[in-house]
């Protein structure tokens, strides 16, 4: 009879994220919010799967197979031409070989021993994914036709196979004359002959690649201006306090528009860049004022006694701590940022290229086509709420008066 | 109290002088610099309308974009640096000459005059093309040519060559240099001669005439001559070009500016000299000719700027500390700080008149917006945010928690939008309540005040409530959690243990004392307000700043985007200040420590 030893299991304290989002999930609304969040990604990420007048899957006359539309996501200009389009094509073809990627090496070293056989196992794998990496790389290159083939006029002739999205619509078409709601144009076609349903899915690319990228930026800056300021203090406290109270001063829908009002041809980035440059007072007001009740606290001076270097405390020690309020300002920037992309554009100072939300509004308002003024609007109001609600829920979430 | 106040005010005028340094630096270092944005590519260039190429001279006379920011040492150039960078222009220029032919039949071994002959080859191409019995190769070649000829001349698109590009920024630099090189294009204008090689091999050189030992006929066929012990060709079209763009430039270039601006305040002797600097401006901009002009025309322009010359020599003449002075003061810092001091933000291109004058035609429609919706955002926040705190975590403070957080993610342009389809007379709806857009509709001359304020606040509903909703989230939300504090503090407790109702518990207790922190946030609601009446004012068609500003930016007026971003942050600023004074005055702890 053996009698096992029972094992104390020590269980390990849960992380503060952990307890973090387990306040979080609390919030029914923020939950939701988190949901509409990533239903938006979803749809910004696979709205080439949805709408494209490319096909994805091609048989040519003599029967050869190809991929046009894979081919087309990243190579070719006379389909998706922008920045913002081809970063999220990027995405959609990265997303399923990093999922497999994951599957396949990180999940199965995890937490073995590295046996021979293991390794084995592993580089077999590896060759696995390789090839289908090349696989991959094969079906792009297959091919590629006539970069401006309409396939769709071949299609309706030949007998051959294809396949393509639901709607065999790209978002710059003004292919077939106006018409009303259907089943071929879900929300019918603007005075231009644009599908408004293809135009509004890609704009959802547009808001949330400027809400993230502005946000990213400005974050960046202020996070690092006010560490600078609440750490050091001093000099640099000096310096940057007055520069906040400087930029404070000017309205700051002025101040892009009056860099937007500098640009030869206002594009997608611009906007970005100009938003991130003008909204850093925020975060940094907000870092400083963290920093500043930090670094007099026992584990800053513990850091210090051990005679880490500044660079070492300030990122492994008292940026972690400030890492909440960041996030939660940075959540209510991506909705202001939105809204600010979606007015410039409203007010035509926006990318005259890309199918930006605001830009769908103010077409609408033109022509008095109610329906179309709604949708825009209600998706930009969508948005907004979801990072606005999100935000409150994150906020909630992180104050310890608070818990439940 | 009174040293707090003064001090504060004090500490304001830095801060309006970093604002004027800030739109210095915007001005000059913002993204595609309006210098290069004008002259993006050649063809859009030769498109741009007299009036926008006008308009960018104004604006870079005003802002003194022609000079360098911070130190001036233009003293230093030498005759040759014009040359280099007229003959950088000449030998671009596409417009083909008479007597080009003969040019480069005397010169014929001289490469860079083929090289000038290729642009103006278009027609004789297309001649050849239409020739018969071309084979298909003959002709493809023939059309790639010819097509890439006309591609870089018609297509705006392609961006310009480096060529192009070198081209534009020695324009841009001649044109900048202003009356500083006036003598030295007299010089060129006189006896400017461009020499190439004979035997085809090294670079040309530019000389005047008077550096040669023989001065040379150009009206006849030339020989070969000899020159600091080589022998050289000269290159007439360059020499013609080059003397032409002198002439072109010092038509430009030898204009004065006026002495004041300001018809109103000017004396008379000032009047007098502007007059007598406008009718001289007037004459010798007259004084040019055509690039193929006869010989006789061109010498007898030229021997107008050399008379005028000789009497406004003292012009141009420079004393050691007058070059000093003119390092410091002729410079775009100096300008910019000395026109600010004055109030004069230059001239507005579209409307043609002083932009101050213009942005105080426009402000106080702004000024309305934003204080009446300041009144009207604390009138409805602050109730709220008491009724929220008295009844916390009760269903109003849910409701108006959620309301608000609603109206909060509301963009306020699209609610304009929806007001205006739905609420006015646009669509003839049932509810067609108030008016589409506009200030007010009758004449204010020919109603009585009380007309005047009724048709006003019928037009201004709609604006203000699409201004004020966005702001009362934030305001009402601080005045909760203000409250929120108080009323848990003792001196609450000991008002309600002694009987008094409680009302008058809130009112008189509470109240007063938890409201003191919602007058910080006046310093950013009114920024906020400000930025987004422009919106509100471009939708409703209100003719404020925001609505100067829109259509300064589609109308390219920079010196209306600048002193609008001037005005809008000094107006901002005063609202800090009162923000800032009020708060102190409310709450004696307040000190500027």
């Amino acid at each position: 009879m053996t009698t096992q030893v029972p094992t104390t299991a020590v269980a390990e304290p849960p992380s503060y994220w952990s307890i973090v989002w387990g306040q979080y999930r609390k919030n029914i609304t923020g939950v939701v919010a988190v949901y509409i969040i990533l239903a938006l990604l979803v749809l910004a990420v696979v709205a080439p799967l949805i709408a494209s007048k490319v096909p994805l899957i091609w048989v040519s006359e003599s029967g050869k197979l190809s991929f046009p539309l894979l081919h087309a996501l990243l190579f070719n200009r006379n389909i998706y031409e922008n920045g913002v389009d081809l970063f999220f094509n990027l995405v959609l073809l990265a997303a399923p070989l990093l999922w497999l990627a994951n599957r396949l090496f990180v999940r199965s070293i995890k937490g073995h021993e590295v046996t021979r056989r293991r390794a084995a196992e592993t580089n077999f794998k590896l060759g696995l994914s390789l090839l289908l990496l090349l696989l991959f790389g094969g079906l792009l290159a297959i091919d590629p036709r006539s970069p401006t083939l309409d396939y769709r006029l071949l299609a309706e002739t030949s007998q051959h196979f294809s396949l393509f999205p639901p709607l065999r619509i790209q978002f710059d078409d003004t292919l077939y004359g106006a018409t009303g709601p259907g089943i071929r144009h879900l929300l019918g076609q603007d005075g231009a002959g644009r599908d408004i349903f293809v135009r509004l899915l890609f704009g959802t690319r547009v808001s949330l690649a400027v809400g993230v990228i502005a946000v990213s930026i400005y974050v960046t800056i202020g996070t690092i201006l006010g560490a600078l300021a609440g750490f050091f203090g001093g000099t640099w406290d000096l310096i940057v306090s007055r520069l906040i109270e400087l930029l404070l001063c000017f309205p700051s829908f002025f101040l892009i528009l009056t860099f937007i009002g500098f640009l030869e041809q206002p594009s997608i980035f611009w906007v970005m860049v100009i938003i991130g440059f003008t909204g850093w007072t925020g975060p940094a007001r907000l870092v400083r004022a963290e920093f500043l009740r930090l670094r007099n606290l026992d584990f800053v001076t513990a850091a210090r006694a051990a005679g880490l270097t500044d660079t070492r405390i300030i990122f492994r020690h008292v940026l972690p701590n400030a890492l909440g309020p960041i996030l939660v300002t940075a959540t209510f920037g991506v909705a202001s940022s939105v809204i600010v992309e979606s007015s410039l554009s409203f007010l035509g100072f926006g990318d005259p290229t890309l199918p930006s939300w605001g830009r769908i509004l103010a077409y609408g308002r033109d022509t008095s086509d109610e329906a179309m003024m709604l949708i825009a609007g209600v998706a930009i109001f969508v948005t907004v709420s979801a990072f606005n609600l999100a935000g409150e829920g994150l906020r909630d979430a992180l104050d310890p008066r608070l818990r439940k | 109290m009174a040293r707090y106040i003064l001090k504060r005010i004090l500490l304001m005028i830095p801060t309006m002088a970093m604002i004027a340094i800030v739109v210095f630096g915007i001005i000059n270092l913002a993204p595609g610099n309006p210098g290069q944005a004008t002259n993006a590519s050649g063809s859009e260039r030769a498109d741009q309308n007299a009036n926008s190429r006008e308009g960018f001279r104004l604006f870079k006379e005003h802002y003194n974009l022609d000079k360098p920011i911070l130190l001036n040492f233009r003293y230093r150039l030498q005759r040759a640096d014009v040359e280099q960078h007229l003959h950088v222009i000449a030998s671009n220029m596409a417009t083909p000459i008479a007597g080009e032919r003969e040019a480069l039949a005397v010169g014929a071994t001289a490469a860079s005059v083929i090289s000038n002959i290729a642009n103006a080859d278009v027609t004789a191409l297309r001649a050849e093309l239409t020739k018969p019995g071309l084979d298909a190769a003959a002709k493809e070649a023939l059309t790639d040519k010819l097509m890439a000829m006309e591609v870089v001349e018609l297509d705006p698109i392609r961006p310009p060559k480096p060529a192009a590009k070198e081209v534009f920024a020695a324009e841009e630099e001649v044109e900048n240099w202003g009356l500083t090189i006036v003598p030295f294009l007299i010089q060129i204008a006189q006896g400017y001669i461009r020499l190439e090689p004979a035997d085809g091999k090294g670079e040309g050189l530019s000389v005047a005439v008077s550096d040669l030992a023989v001065a040379p006929d150009l009206s006849k066929p030339l020989a070969p001559l000899e020159h600091a012990g080589k022998r050289w060709v000269i290159n007439r079209t360059i020499t013609e070009k080059v003397r032409f763009l002198a002439v072109q430039r010092l038509s430009v270039n030898a204009r004065r500016s006026v002495v004041v601006h300001d018809g109103e305040t000017a004396t008379a002797e000032a009047k007098e000299a502007n007059r007598d600097v406008l009718t001289e401006n007037a004459e010798i901009s007259q004084w040019t000719y055509a690039l193929d002009a006869a010989p006789a025309d061109k010498a007898a322009t030229i021997a107008k700027w050399t008379s005028w010359f000789t009497k406004a020599a003292p012009r141009f003449e420079r004393t050691p500390v007058g070059t000093l002075v003119s390092v410091f003061t002729e410079t775009r810092f100096y300008k910019y700080m000395g026109n600010l001091i004055v109030l004069d933000l230059g001239t507005s291109t579209r409307f043609k008149r002083p932009v101050w004058e213009v942005i105080q035609e426009h402000w106080r429609y702004s000024i309305f917006l934003s204080v009446a919706s300041l009144f009207l955002a604390y009138f409805i926040s602050v109730p709220l945010g008491v009724l929220a705190a008295v009844r916390h975590n009760q269903f109003a403070d849910r409701g108006v928690g959620l309301a608000l957080f609603v109206l909060y993610s509301l963009p306020s342009f699209f609610a304009a939008t929806l007001m205006q389809t739905y609420l006015t007379d646009a669509n003839k709806s049932i509810f067609s309540w108030f008016p589409v857009s506009g200030f007010q509709a009758g004449d204010p001359n020919m109603q009585t005040t009380m007309q005047m304020l009724g048709d006003m606040t019928w037009h201004m509903i709609l604006p203000l409530v699409c201004l004020t909703y966005g702001g009362l989230a934030a305001i009402s939300r601080y005045a909760r959690t203000g409250l929120l504090d108080v009323i848990r503090s003792d001196y609450v407790r000991t008002a309600r243990a002694k009987g008094l109702p409680e009302w008058i518990v809130i009112m008189k207790h509470a109240v007063r004392n938890g409201l003191i922190p919602i007058l910080t946030l006046l310093g950013f609601t009114l920024p906020a307000l400000i930025g987004g009446s422009i919106i509100i004012e471009h939708i409703f068609a209100i003719d404020g700043m925001g609505k100067l500003m829109i259509t300064a930016i589609q109308f390219r007026d920079y010196n209306v985007i600048m002193g609008e971003l001037l005005i809008a942050s000094v107006l901002t600023l005063l609202g800090i200040l009162l923000s800032d004074i009020s708060y102190a005055l409310v709450d004696p702890r307040i000190s500027l420590e």
